[in-house]
């Protein structure tokens, strides 16, 4: 595995919201990106008018950023029986979208434009974090960061994570996911770690990389920086989700994992989970109408009782199966958990596999 | 403009610029022509000393099968009608005296996005409601994308036999293979548009998972001979297909649907009784449902189900779904 770090994300032109075009944050990210072309523009319809509708414009779309006023709610929170736990899970919607470009991505279809977007009044997000934190406090809390975006992708032009370890440094029973597929760790090394913050990294094995994640660090990369969060004092977390089939992926995670285990202290790790690559109809349309002779759907799916296709259950459970004893064979005291499964998957899943 | 009689041999009758008629039929204009002559008269533009038709090519060419020489018409050059109200004089005349078939409404749309450049937003706000289609960008690139059909698919939409969502289905299938795939759904197994859509989706799959053609997938031995088995009528071959293709594009379901019809069947359950398995195989919960009229047909559904609990049908039923 060749380690090449994914280049910061410099857009080829910049839109500006005319409503948030004196905030703070639009002037610091402006004035990091000296040179680059910058257009005021009235709201989403402004954006929408100057963009072409050209075919092929979703590659072009990424290569812009939109910095606009948020309306709706800065946190949302999972359906508890998506994460099949009791923790209250929460998720940021900061930033819309991402300028990585990969082929399964469930965002394809979300968002009107592919324009990554950040909302700037990042202020009504700490207080909207703070007042989550404090509700219920005997309740535990997970905050996830890249659930809408690349967590990290933006963090050189926004600066988000400093401030938020910071808050997550005093909570008491909430944790926050910094979920990426880059390299950029800067400000988060330029950082004091606590224990509440865990940086997760989307793993999958080279040859799947190289097919579908368009843009993202190569996964050695990935692993290099995940070891230097460790190295910093950051709890990493490791995600193998999305899971693809293949003839040897088998042998192709038996490597990864022996390349993640070389890499990482198993005391360091908040855990492993585990998600066999599923979508939705919108997505599988919005893909199959960019690249009709995509290969991504071309496997056992089957339609499950939330409206998304996942890989045929026994199908599925034999991929987790597999993968879980490998990693069992190299951290046995890791926790692993399952992305999106029904509740009697999961418990089949973690009466075999959960730690002793 | 001037009214004019104009002769016939100088209206250039190939050169369709504002025409936006598909097939035209003329025989009964013909007639009517003959006897009464022409009431309307047509409108055409003056260019290199001759006419091109902005209003009246079915007139034309029915006056042409009657004999006429000449043609009662409204003559303008370049300068007097500009482009875009040439368009538009040639829609609203149509508009005003017929209605298009959904191929003409495609034809109109690429006119205007051809001759005027217009793109699906402002063809949708200013030409789709007066072709009776929803003011939608949407809907005017399906139908702009009607045209990269072939014209026998065309001709069946026209006729409104054949759906346009039926018809769209088929840009799914390379341009070569198209026709093949079109006969199959028609002809040889009237499929319904959710039957249509299955099937393209599985054979388009099966030929990328096996690296071939969609004609080479339709070639393979057990579908040609379903497809040439002249015993079976349009339905029972669509039934046949579908279940090959399901099987070919999800072996691994069909197996397990496979071993789970077997081991109801050998229960030996009276037809009273239904088992159904969870959908998708997404659980390990098995339906059991029951048909009776009377309590002495339940006490024998019952007694029934009792006596094979006594034995390993059940656990061969259950264990299908041990993972």
């Amino acid at each position: 595995m060749s380690s090449n770090s994914n280049p910061l994300f410099s857009p080829d032109a910049v839109f500006v919201d005319e409503t948030v075009s004196s905030e703070p944050l639009v002037q610091q990210i402006l004035a990091r990106l000296d040179g680059v072309p910058r257009c005021v523009v009235r709201g989403d319809k402004g954006l929408r008018a100057k963009l072409e509708d050209a075919a092929g414009s979703i590659a072009r779309q990424k290569k812009h950023l939109f910095l606009a006023g948020k309306r709706g709610a800065w946190l949302k929170r999972f359906r508890a029986n998506e994460c099949g736990d009791t923790v209250e899970q929460y998720y940021l919607t900061h930033i819309h979208g991402c300028p990585m470009d990969c082929e399964y991505c469930y965002l394809q279809g979300y968002f009107e434009t592919h324009v990554p977007t950040v909302y700037v009044e990042l202020d009504e997000l700490f207080d909207a974090v703070r007042e989550a934190i404090a509700q219920n406090p005997e309740k535990a809390k997970r905050f996830h960061v890249g659930e809408l975006c690349d967590a990290l992708a933006l963090d050189h032009l926004v600066t988000l994570s400093p401030p938020l370890i910071e808050i997550f440094g005093t909570a008491r029973n909430a944790t926050v996911e910094f979920r990426t597929k880059t390299t950029n760790v800067e400000s988060l090394l330029a950082t004091e770690p606590n224990e509440n913050v865990v940086v997760s990294w989307t793993f999958t094995p080279a040859n799947v990389a190289q097919a579908y994640e368009r843009g993202a660090a190569s996964v050695q990369a990935r692993i290099d920086a995940a070891r230097a969060c460790q190295s910093a004092g950051y709890r990493v977390g490791v995600r193998f989700d999305p899971i693809f089939r293949s003839d040897t992926y088998d042998e192709d995670y038996a490597e990864l994992i022996s390349a993640l285990a070389a890499a990482l202290s198993p005391d360091r790790i908040d855990s492993v989970v585990l998600g066999a690559f599923r979508y939705t109809a919108e997505m599988e349309r919005a893909v199959r109408q960019r690249d009709p002779g995509t290969r991504l759907f071309l496997d056992e799916f089957v339609r499950c009782g939330d409206g998304k296709f996942r890989y045929f259950r026994p199908i599925r459970l034999k991929m987790y199966a597999a993968i879980a004893q490998r990693l069992r064979s190299v951290w046995p005291a890791v926790p692993i958990e399952l992305a999106m499964e029904p509740p009697d998957l999961l418990q089949t899943f973690m009466r075999r596999y959960a730690v002793a | 403009m001037k009214l004019k009689d104009a002769s016939i041999d100088k209206i250039d009758l190939r050169a369709l610029d504002y025409v936006f008629t598909y097939r035209p039929r003329v025989a009964e204009m013909v007639d009517s022509i003959k006897e009464h002559g022409i009431l309307q008269p047509l409108v055409l533009l003056r260019k290199d000393r001759r006419y091109r038709i902005i209003c009246g090519y079915r007139r034309a060419l029915a006056a042409r099968q009657a004999g006429l020489k000449v043609v009662p018409a409204w003559l303008c050059n370049e300068e007097e009608m500009p482009e875009q109200q040439r368009l538009m004089t040639s829609l609203h005349e149509d508009a005003h005296s017929r209605a298009y078939n959904d191929i003409e409404k495609a034809i109109v749309l690429n006119k205007f996005a051809q001759r005027l450049g217009w793109n699906s937003t402002r063809l949708a706000h200013e030409v789709a409601p007066i072709i009776r289609l929803p003011a939608s960008p949407t809907v005017v690139e399906r139908y702009l994308s009607l045209l990269r059909l072939d014209d026998e698919i065309l001709r069946v939409v026209a006729a409104g036999t054949f759906s346009v969502d039926h018809a769209l289905l088929l840009l799914a299938i390379p341009a070569d293979d198209r026709l093949t795939v079109f006969r199959l759904l028609t002809v040889q197994t009237r499929a319904s548009l959710n039957e249509s859509r299955e099937i393209i989706k599985n054979v388009r799959d099966i030929a990328l998972l096996t690296n071939t053609s969609v004609r080479e997938v339709l070639a393979n031995e057990e579908i040609a001979s379903i497809l040439n088995d002249s015993s079976l009528g349009p339905r029972e071959t669509l039934a046949s297909l579908r279940e090959a293709f399901h099987k070919k594009r999800h072996p691994t379901v069909a197996e397990y649907e496979t071993k789970f019809a077997e081991a109801v069947a050998a229960l030996g359950l009276s037809k009273s009784v239904a088992v159904s398995p969870p959908q998708s195989f997404e659980g390990s919960h098995v339906g059991f449902s029951f048909r009776a009229s009377s309590k002495e047909e339940l006490r024998k559904i019952i007694a029934q189900i009792q006596e094979k609990l006594a034995t390993d049908g059940f656990d061969h039923l259950f264990d299908v779904f041990k993972l």
